[in-house]
Parts: C-alpha cells; sequence; structure tokens
C-alpha cells in the first residue's frame, strides 16, 4: 500500500520584512517516514520550520496537514492539530521542573490526557526519570534535548518537526537520538520531518531527502538513490 | 570618584566588598530595633512596626499583581494603581447597595460582599484594558507606558466625575476596636484583618501557580512564549487570565485600603510608585522577592516617618533602595546556576 502524504508544503514564500528568505518551497512528508531537509547554514531550513509551525507568517503558498490548511494559524492551533515541534536550542522551559515540561506537552491534547505514558516515555529516556524533579534549565545540552523531543511525544504527534537535534551533542548521544526516532516511526507510524546539516546523522535515520538552496528545493530523492558525494561538496563549500 | 567606588565595594554592578558587610548591618537593624522596642515603655514603636506591616501588606497585594503582569507581559502598566481605586470605589458602591437600596442596618455584610466584588470588578477593568487597549501594544514597552499613564489620568478623572473628591467608608462593625496586648499597645482589627487578608492571598496565589494547570501556563508563557504556543497554549487567553488576575489583586488591596484611609480619585497615585519599587527590588517574577520587598519597604517607611519627618522619610527610603540596587540589581533573590540570564 502506498503511505499517504500526511504534510504539503506548496509555494511557500516567507519574508522578514524586506528580505524574502523562502522563495517558493514545495515540500510533502509521508506518513510513517523520515524527510529530511539539507542545505547550509542561512539558506531558510529554519525559517520553513517556522512557517509551518505558524511562528513565522507566510505571504505566499499553502501548507496542507492530514488534508487540512493550516497555513498561517495561530501556533497552538498547529500544535493542537498534532504536529510537535523541536526548535533549535531545544527551548526547554528553565524554571519548571523536568516533570512539569513534559506535562506542558499536554497543553496539544484536548482533553488534556497523554497518549504515550510517561512511564513508557521514560524508558526511551531514563535520564529524565532519574532528573525528573530538577529545573528544566539546569540540564545538559543532550538531556534537554531528550526532554524537548518527549515533551512533544507526549501528546502523540502525527509529524514531528525537529531542528537540528544533533547540534551541539557528542556523538554517542545523537545516535540513540536517531535510534529512538527511527524507533518511533516504524512502530508509532509517526512521520518526523528533520532539519539537518550533518550528513551521517542525517543518512543514519531518513527514508526520503531534499536539499535546500537559498530560500529553494534544489534536489530531492530516496536515501537509497539520493547522491551524497555531491550533496557533500555543496555542504562543504 | 575612584576612590568611592572603592570605599562602596562597587565594580561593575557587583558587590566586591566583604562579604559579612550586609549580614552586619541588617543584623545591627535589627538589633537597634529590638533595644528601641524593649526600651519603649509607650508602645510607639511597636505601634509604628505593626502600622508598617500592615502597610507593606497592602503594598503586597498591589505589587504581586504587578509583577505577574509585567513578569509575564513585559508591559509596565501605569493603570495598575486605578485598579487599587476601583476596587475602593467598588466597595464604596457596594456599601451605598446595601444601605440604601437593600436597607441592610449591619455594616459588616457589604464589607463581606465587596471583598470578591471589588476583586472581579477590578479584574474586569483589567480584562478591558488589556482587551482594548495593551493587547495591541505587546512588545512596544514605551508606547504601552504612555498609553496606560494615559488610561489612568482618564480613570482618575472618571471617578472624580462620578464619586467626588472625597467619600468614606463605613469601618464594619466587626472589626471596629483592637486588640489590647497591654495598656499602651492596641493592635487595630482592621489591620490585622488587612494582614490576614493578605496571608489568605499570597497563599491562594502561591498554590495557584504552582499546583494548578493555569498556573503553570502562565509560568510557562511568563519564560518562553513562542515556545508555549507552540506546544498548544493559547498565550493571549493567558495574556487576558493574567491581567484579570493581577488587576482584581490590585482591587482587593483597594477594598482593604477603605479600612485604613479615605476613598479618593487619586489613591492609586500613592501607592503605584511604591509597588514600582517592590518589583523593582522584589526581582520580577519573583513571589517571594516582591512579599519580602513589600514588607520591607512598608516597615521602612513607616519606622522612618517615625524618626524624621514624612517626606525625609520617603528620601531616606529611595537612597537605601538606589544604594541596594547598586549592589543587587537584579533583586533580594537572583537566580543562579546555570537558568541566571547571564
Amino acid at each position: 500500500m502506498e503511505p499517504t502524504t500526511l504534510l504539503t508544503a506548496s509555494n511557500i514564500i516567507t519574508a522578514y520584512d524586506q528580505s524574502t528568505i523562502l522563495w517558493g518551497v514545495n515540500l510533502s512528508v509521508l506518513q510513517g517516514t523520515v524527510t529530511t531537509v539539507m542545505g547550509r547554514n542561512g539558506v531558510g531550513k529554519t525559517t520553513l520550520l517556522k512557517t509551518i509551525m505558524g511562528l513565522q507568517k507566510a505571504r505566499e503558498g499553502q501548507v496542507t496537514f492530514k488534508g487540512e490548511h493550516i497555513t498561517n494559524l495561530a501556533p497552538y492551533k498547529i500544535a493542537r492539530a498534532g504536529i510537535g515541534y523541536v526548535p533549535q536550542g531545544r527551548e526547554i522551559i528553565p524554571k519548571l521542573t523536568v516533570q512539569e515540561n513534559l506535562q506542558l506537552g499536554l497543553e496539544a491534547t484536548p482533553d488534556y490526557k497523554p497518549r504515550m505514558a510517561e512511564e513508557e516515555i521514560y524508558t526511551l529516556f531514563p535520564i529524565l526519570k532519574e532528573f525528573r524533579r530538577r529545573a528544566g534549565g539546569n540540564l545538559s545540552g543532550g538531556q534537554q534535548q531528550q526532554l524537548a523531543i518527549a515533551r512533544t511525544l507526549i501528546s502523540g504527534p502525527a509529524l514531528l518537526l525537529l531542528d537540528e537535534p544533533t547540534e551541539g551533542l557528542q556523538p554517542s548521544i545523537a545516535i540513540e537520538i536517531g535510534d529512538i526516532l527511527r524507533q518511533l516511526v516504524t512502530t508509532k507510524g509517526m512521520a518526523v520531518l528533520l532539519v539537518e546539516q550533518k550528513i551521517d546523522f542525517a543518512k543514519h535515520v531518513t527514508d526520503y531527502f531534499y536539499f535546500m538552496e537559498r530560500g529553494k528545493m534544489v534536489k530531492e530523492g530516496n536515501a537509497a538513490t539520493f547522491d551524497f558525494n555531491e550533496l557533500q561538496e555543496h555542504i562543504a563549500v | 570618584m575612584e576612590l568611592l567606588l572603592k570605599i562602596n565595594g562597587i565594580k561593575s554592578g557587583k558587590w566586591t566588598g566583604p562579604k559579612w558587610l550586609w549580614p552586619v548591618i541588617l543584623a545591627g537593624a535589627v538589633l537597634f530595633f529590638a533595644v528601641r522596642v524593649a526600651t519603649d515603655s509607650s508602645g510607639t514603636y511597636v505601634q509604628n512596626l505593626f502600622s508598617g506591616i500592615s502597610l507593606g501588606s497592602i503594598l503586597i497585594l498591589v505589587s504581586l499583581g504587578l509583577a505577574i503582569v509585567y513578569g509575564l507581559a513585559g508591559i509596565i502598566n501605569m493603570a495598575h494603581g486605578e485598579f487599587l481605586m476601583i476596587g475602593a470605589y467598588t466597595t464604596y458602591s457596594v456599601q451605598v447597595f446595601f444601605t440604601n437600596v437593600l436597607h441592610v442596618q449591619s455594616s459588616n455584610w457589604f464589607f463581606i460582599t465587596a471583598l470578591p466584588v471589588s476583586f472581579i470588578v477590578a479584574g474586569l477593568a483589567g480584562l478591558l484594558l488589556e482587551r482594548l487597549i495593551i493587547r495591541h501594544l505587546y512588545a512596544k514597552p514605551l508606547e504601552s507606558l504612555l498609553a496606560t499613564w494615559g488610561v489612568s489620568l482618564i480613570l482618575i478623572q472618571t471617578a472624580r466625575s462620578l464619586f467626588g473628591d472625597l467619600t468614606a467608608v463605613k469601618l464594619p462593625e466587626m472589626l471596629a476596636g483592637g486588640w489590647r496586648v497591654n495598656e499602651n499597645l492596641v493592635l487595630p482589627y482592621n489591620r490585622l484583618f488587612i494582614i490576614a487578608l493578605t496571608i489568605v492571598v499570597i497563599i491562594a496565589l502561591y498554590r495557584t501557580l504552582t499546583a494548578t494547570r493555569l498556573g503553570m501556563q502562565i509560568r510557562a508563557v511568563t519564560q518562553n512564549r513562542s515556545m508555549s504556543a507552540c506546544l498548544g497554549i493559547n498565550t493571549k487567553r493567558i495574556d487576558a487570565m493574567t491581567f484579570f488576575i493581577g488587576s482584581g489583586l490590585a482591587g482587593l488591596a483597594g477594598c482593604a485600603m477603605t479600612l485604613i484611609g479615605n476613598v479618593v480619585p487619586d489613591m492609586g497615585q500613592t501607592y503605584i510608585v511604591d509597588a514600582f519599587l517592590t518589583v523593582v527590588i522584589g526581582g520580577v517574577g519573583k513571589l517571594l522577592g516582591t512579599i519580602t520587598a513589600g514588607l520591607g519597604i512598608g516597615i521602612f517607611s513607616k519606622v522612618l516617618e517615625a524618626f524624621f519627618e514624612a517626606v525625609y522619610g520617603k528620601v531616606l527610603i529611595l537612597l537605601l533602595i538606589m544604594l541596594f540596587m547598586q549592589f543587587k540589581p537584579r533583586g533580594i533573590f537572583p537566580d543562579k546556576g546555570r537558568t541566571a540570564a547571564d
């Protein structure tokens, strides 16, 4: 059976005041897959995620999720529609405890009930159980990254937006996080839209690649057929 | 100048002098007051201290609202004092309604009714202000400062047109008189009531912020607005709720104020400056800091006013606060560790 399309972005144009960042981005994410957008600094990867999340208004173009238009909706409505967002820099609420941060994830559910039991989350991320009474701001970068992912998982999102999750993490933890993502995609049928600069990590988890340059997608393809040597050259420049 | 800095131990806003200095000054002050109180046969010092605590309680009530609103929205609400005034006039209106319309003779019932009513009326006024004006001025601190100041002037004049220059609320019978500790010392019931009310409000607010869903939403939005929105929190609703609670607390303070003073249109102005000082000293968004600072300013005001004339007492307080802010620019209880802002 052909997997259904969960999210499509068509011809997205986004600008900060006078400077346009996205020049007509097209992208789609299939259910139960990891889709990765690669590209150098400043090509608009983060802006793309922010536009999908409603944090940045799109000037033109449409975002559809589960067949419904979500373009430029308020971020809280997009979160409640089933999109979890793990931003660059994690954005843990610093003075709330780890447990309270997790509980905040429930805000995206209509009935304030967890879609994934707290125990299951602690099995995926054992360190969070150990530190559950600590202030979120006192965790290390890797622990905060795990908390940021766990915080979205608790509401059972259909799609997870991840913005450079491995930035500043030691390689072993990055691999661990990659494994957990793969596991969630296979067992829960969740979809992931990943923005990444590290080819190694991306290859480890991705099903479908996009390559972005100056606010546009310039290449795309299946992980199996994608030409990584060419990509390497692009990113290395 | 160089020498002065060295003497004070001030270097780029950080205290570099001996660590024992502040505790010693504090202990000295406490000892000084203790001796005065112990050798005080007329009871005036205890009386002053007591007045200070009840003044501090009102300051705390006003400042708590100001602190949570400022913490959440980053808005300096110059009209916050007018919610106190609105609370006081609501109390007056409830009294008029009870005596003239319902013909209730006892003066207890109107006051009991006025407590929640003044909270709600002032809260709704705050909500209206947020919805109509402040909502459009988030992230514009200067404009919002001017706009809320304008609103405060309008509110004062409206109150003057509606109620005249001076009105007074009858002291409820149950709060008349006082607790006679010894023959020289009487602690008035109305001031005791204000202190008790403040304690109840502090506990209720603390419980709301730490143990309820709304409280956690408020704390989350205060600390990271856009991420809270991305987690599914309707931040506009939280803004409105916070304004309601903050303004309501000022209204409650206004209701309490009617027990110890007249109701005048610009009564809020008297308290707003002290309330801002309290928030700044306490550190933005910190309940414990606000409480300590409110109590401290209240007590120092009353005690210093007793030693000097009222005006010089005020000058001395402002000087002390300026010095204090040099040493502790982040308030009484600054953040420590990784969560600290810098």
